[in-house]
């Protein structure tokens, strides 16, 4: 059971916070367009005021890992990584597609994000049976994939022309016992970012 | 004296850098994670590469480098970090890194300019003296900046185009040696004796620098003899390429000493590590030269906690929500970064503290203060510890101390002026006191009438004048007392001779130029002025 945990994740252009003890979840969502790195560290100072939790009372903090902008997920990583050592707490990663998987009320969902170059990052997760395939679509096949699926939610914090996505996104249907699902126990010294898509060099 | 300890990391470009620095010299650790493999292989420093080896390797360096320096972080009194300028994804991995690490125990933060790191690691192996010259050369700057003391940087000369460190690499590749060049092309030149005519030279009366005329004549020079199918002698091309390039670092080096008269030249950056450069600048400049070691010419956070020491005793922080700044220019820090509301009370804290001190009072409390300027109290010492640390609890402020400190602050410095006339005017102005209000000093004074050369007023013996640089040596300031019609040929003189401030009394005006500042003051239109008004006033 996750206890005084921080959440953070900064794969796309706002700042998604939030805080776990017990069942007991709190998210936030602060918009700050490309300038997370000007506000990322007080936000979070902020929020655990907020939520009354004091840094030496953190039992470990939660980590987007990617996909997304590759210097955003940076960002929290950074954060994530140096909180964990210095604080001497757990430091867990998590999809940052399956983690807005969460906020949805359906089971079954398929998170989907904007991954550049006309191309789609896509995340599906069924809450029951607890399998997560995570990708990016090269030709397209989002859309195969999502058809494939009917019974499954699609859900993004963006539109897209082509799929039919809900942009509902609601903090209180997030339950503790999938995010636990969804989480890794990670090592700050070799916790890295899951990029998924590729740079010119490595193609 | 309490050791500052400074726990500094630099990620600005390809080394993921953490150090431990105590009182800006001691180096306790310094971890360098290089990522030069990664880097040959792409040929050049690729930005999402370097951002993402950084941000793999970032929590092992700080380890590693706390560890080896035999501290805890509760032992650190500061963290300090690259702001820039870099690769901007690069620097905010260490940036996030240094901010979380200030804020988990409670440090202050200490933003570093890059290049500010690079002159200072000098001040790890010797000790800066200043006024000094720096010349930065990397992949990034080539630049030469005047230095009066910690802190205060002027940019004198730079390129205009590529970077010194750059064009190296660039002709490396055009000759496909691996990546990085400089060192290659630094070893290949010194087997041979042989040049090459690259049908180039360097522009030297410029005050700047300039590379890309010198890496498009390799360019051609390679393509010509590729398209007549003739062997390329690598070598010798090199030898020829770096004997210009650095040749044009030489002559504006030596143009720089001399117009600035420095005690010192500080050489940094990673072209420092070049061989033939270091023989050059020894060989041909007479003045002493600071170089750092190998190990300290490429990136490495000692030199960024070198510079953060000296920001540490000015209070000089950083707050949470710095960015990383890949453009950051260099400047003066202190009294640059105070705000506003500061830096406007700063002479009202000089000017009452200097009559205080003519009182006789040595010790003042922020309270007194407060009533005898007529300004908070709070707002007194908020403003004097964002200059530093002033005061007692219980004791008070020294006032000797506090007009040192904001002289300081002020720029009000030991400023040598040269007087030219010694009529009735400039004999009055030697006589006056301006060093104990304004740091003043007339050093020299100069006049044609041989009446009064030979003539001693207050300590200075009145020269013979002549046109001729060597009677401003050493001076700042020229203060002005001829006959107006003598006036233009003495000014354009002496902006010639580089003088930075002019004070002309004569009733001809002139104005200020890139280089020097004038100030007109005309008593005779003064005085008509005041008529004026007197005659006003009287008519109502």
């Amino acid at each position: 059971m996750l206890k005084n945990t921080l959440v953070v994740d900064t794969s796309r252009n706002f700042i998604l916070l939030g805080f776990i003890n017990g069942n007991e979840a709190t998210f936030k969502q602060i918009e700050c367009g490309r300038n997370i790195s000007v506000y990322l560290l007080n936000a979070i100072i902020e929020f655990l005021e907020e939520v009354g939790c004091k840094k030496e009372e953190l039992n470990a903090v939660c980590c987007g890992k990617g996909p997304g902008a590759f210097t955003g997920i940076r960002l929290a990583l950074s954060i994530a990584k140096t909180m964990s050592y210095a604080l001497k707490i757990d430091l867990y990663s998590f999809s940052s597609l399956q983690i807005y998987n969460m906020f949805v009320k359906d089971r079954k969902v398929i998170s989907i994000d904007d991954a550049r170059s006309y191309k789609l990052y896509y995340g599906i997760l069924n809450k029951d049976d607890k399998t997560m395939i995570e990708g990016i679509d090269e030709d397209r096949n989002v859309v195969d994939i999502c058809d494939m699926r009917d019974d499954y939610k699609k859900v993004s914090t963006k539109s897209f022309s082509n799929i039919d996505t809900s942009l509902l996104v609601d903090f209180s249907y997030f339950n503790v016992i999938d995010f636990e699902n969804i989480i890794s126990l990670e090592d700050h010294f070799t916790f890295k970012p899951s990029y998924i898509k590729k740079i010119d060099c490595e193609m | 004296m309490k050791n500052i300890n400074i726990f500094a990391i630099e990620t600005s470009c390809d080394e993921t850098s953490c150090a431990v620095i105590r009182n800006g010299k001691e180096v306790l650790s310094n971890i360098v994670s290089s990522q030069i493999d990664t880097h040959v292989k792409t040929g050049g420093v690729v930005p999402e590469i370097a951002s993402r080896l950084h941000s793999e390797q970032i929590t092992y360096v700080i380890d590693k480098a706390i560890s080896e320096s035999g501290l805890s972080f509760e032992e650190i009194d500061a963290i300090a970090f690259t702001e820039g300028p870099g690769l901007v994804g690069a620097l905010l991995v260490g940036i996030e890194a240094a901010k979380t690490l200030a804020f988990c125990y409670d440090k202050p933060l200490i933003g570093v300019h890059h290049i500010a790191g690079h002159i200072y690691a000098n001040e790890i192996e010797n000790k800066l003296d200043f006024p000094l010259m720096s010349l930065v050369v990397s992949g990034g700057h080539t630049e030469l900046i005047y230095m009066r003391n910690h802190l205060d940087f002027e940019v004198v000369y730079k390129t205009t185009d590529d970077a010194l460190g750059e064009t190296f690499d660039k002709v490396a590749r055009v000759l496909r040696l691996p990546y990085p060049g400089g060192p290659h092309i630094d070893r290949l030149a010194k087997t041979t004796d042989n040049l090459v005519d690259l049908k180039y030279s360097f522009d030297e009366s410029a005050d700047s620098f300039s590379f890309s005329g010198l890496k498009t004549a390799v360019i051609n020079y390679v393509n010509e003899k590729n398209m007549k199918n003739e062997q390329l002698d690598d070598a010798a091309i090199c030898n020829t390429f770096q004997n210009l390039a650095i040749a044009q670092i030489v002559a504006k080096t030596k143009d720089a000493i001399e117009k600035f008269n420095v005690k010192q030249l500080v050489v940094a950056g990673g072209v420092a590590a070049n061989s033939f450069l270091r023989e050059q600048l020894e060989s041909n400049l007479s003045i002493d030269i600071a170089i750092p070691s190998i190990k300290y010419c490429t990136d490495n956070a000692v030199m960024i906690g070198a510079v953060a020491y000296q920001q540490y005793l000015l209070k000089d922080f950083s707050d949470f929500d710095l960015n990383a700044n890949p453009n950051l220019a260099l400047r003066k820090t202190s009294v640059m970064q105070k705000s506003k509301a500061t830096m406007k009370r700063i002479p009202i804290y000089y000017h009452g503290l200097r009559r205080l001190q003519n009182l006789g009072v040595d010790r003042v409390s922020s309270a007194e203060l407060a009533d005898y300027l007529n300004i908070n109290a709070p707002s007194i010492r908020r403003d004097f510890s964002m200059v530093g640390e002033l005061g007692k609890q219980g004791y008070g402020y020294n006032v000797d101390y506090l007009v040192k400190v904001f002289r300081s602050e002020l720029g009000i410095q030991d400023t040598k002026a040269v007087l030219i006339g010694v009529g009735n005017l400039g004999s009055a102005l030697i006589n006056y006191d301006f060093y104990d209000e304004f740091g003043l000093r007339i050093v020299k004074a100069y006049d044609r009438n041989s009446l009064i050369v030979g003539k001693t007023i207050n300590g200075v013996t009145i020269e013979k004048f002549e046109e001729n640089c060597i009677l401003y040596e050493q001076c700042d300031i020229a203060i002005i007392c001829v006959d107006s019609k003598d006036a233009k040929g003495i000014v354009d003189n002496l902006m010639k001779c580089g003088i930075k401030g002019i004070l002309n009394f004569t009733t001809e005006r002139f104005a200020s130029t890139k280089k020097t500042a004038v100030h007109n003051v005309d008593l005779s239109s003064e005085l008509l002025v005041l008529a004026y008004h007197v005659q006003k006033m009287m008519e109502v």
